[in-house]
């Protein structure tokens, strides 16, 4: 199925779990956080939440600010 | 001065330095700014990560450092609760800088969004860190809403012009009954000590550090004048005289001697 991942529009399996998809595209789980259609991801719930097509999903980490 | 500890929203601050990480030329001097001048806590923003191969800037902290995150971006209080939600599933902490600001040619902060954002979020339980043009009567609408400090602006962000807003800070110091932290603007360690004489309880720096041709040494710099500007502070500052008095007064003997 179709999902888009920070934008651009990538392939994926059915099913997939957000963990899953962050440990595919090598996001440690503990230092990135995933947004869901704009809902923010407890990482507690990151294997728990199964996407679906057409999904739009924003992984966040932090950088350098004042 | 032992027994002169920051606590901000239950958190202890042990050096009243707060670093922010932006501009760095590198991610990797920031262990070694943090190490080297003791530094406890940090400002970071967030952004989409570009991959997962990057080192993210959460490696290049220590565990044991505090991690205070802005919400940069945010043009209302309704994006700063966004960010904020982001923030708190990073770190694990309730606090949170609220950074709102629609101008982008001097980067002023709306004080009335913040004071609805510092609301907002303390109804989600996160502890607001407000940046602020400072303004007694914002300040005072910011603690109502459950502010756990006020962060004024010593001068636009990125201009080093140091406390420009001095006799507004100042105010807020006198009548504002929570901690105060200087953010923005300071351009040198001079303008930190003289932040830190007026009372406030800390300060905020970023450009000044990030762009320096000797970022590590700044900071240590930095964090000596913050200290020697706070012992100045508690010691007790005389009050300025319009004119000149004697260091040590001439008694009658020399006089009478002298003037034979």
């Amino acid at each position: 199925m179709k999902i888009k991942l920070n934008g651009s529009e990538i392939e994926v399996n059915d099913n997939i779990s957000v963990l899953e998809l962050m440990k595919t595209k090598n996001f440690d789980s503990t230092k990135y956080v995933a947004i869901v259609n704009e809902d923010v991801i407890p990482k507690s719930k990151i294997s728990e939440v199964i996407l679906k097509e057409g999904d739009e999903v924003e992984i966040i980490t932090m950088m350098g600010g004042g | 001065m032992e027994n002169d500890i920051l606590v901000i929203g239950e958190v202890e601050i042990k050096n009243r330095l707060i670093v922010g990480t932006g501009k760095f030329s590198s991610y990797d001097l920031i262990p070694e700014i943090i190490e080297k001048a003791k530094i406890d806590m940090v400002t970071v923003a967030i952004r989409r990560a570009r991959d997962g191969i990057q080192k993210p800037l959460i490696d290049y902290i220590p565990k044991d450092t505090k991690i205070l995150v802005n919400t940069s971006g945010a043009r209302n209080a309704e994006e700063a609760l966004k960010i904020a939600k982001i923030g708190r599933e990073l770190t694990g902490s309730d606090l949170i800088k609220i950074e709102i600001i629609p101008d982008t040619k001097y980067l002023m902060p709306d004080n009335r969004e913040v004071i609805k954002a510092c609301e907002l979020l303390a109804n989600e339980g996160f502890k607001p860190f407000p940046y602020m043009m400072p303004d007694l009567v914002s300040a005072k609408e910011m603690v109502k809403a459950g502010a756990v400090c006020i962060m004024p602006l010593g001068a636009p962000i990125g201009t080093n012009k140091g406390l420009v807003a001095k006799y507004f800070i100042e105010m807020l110091r006198n009548e504002i009954d929570l901690p105060i932290i200087v953010d923005a603007g300071i351009g040198k360690p001079s303008h930190a000590a003289e932040a830190m004489e007026l009372g406030v309880d800390a300060v905020l720096v970023n450009t000044a550090i990030a762009t320096a041709k000797d970022p590590v040494n700044i900071t240590i710099a930095f964090s000596k004048a913050v200290e020697a500007g706070r012992l100045g502070y508690l010691a007790g500052l005389p009050s300025e005289k319009i004119l000149a008095e004697a260091s040590s007064p001439i008694d009658e003997y020399l006089l009478g001697f002298l003037r034979k």
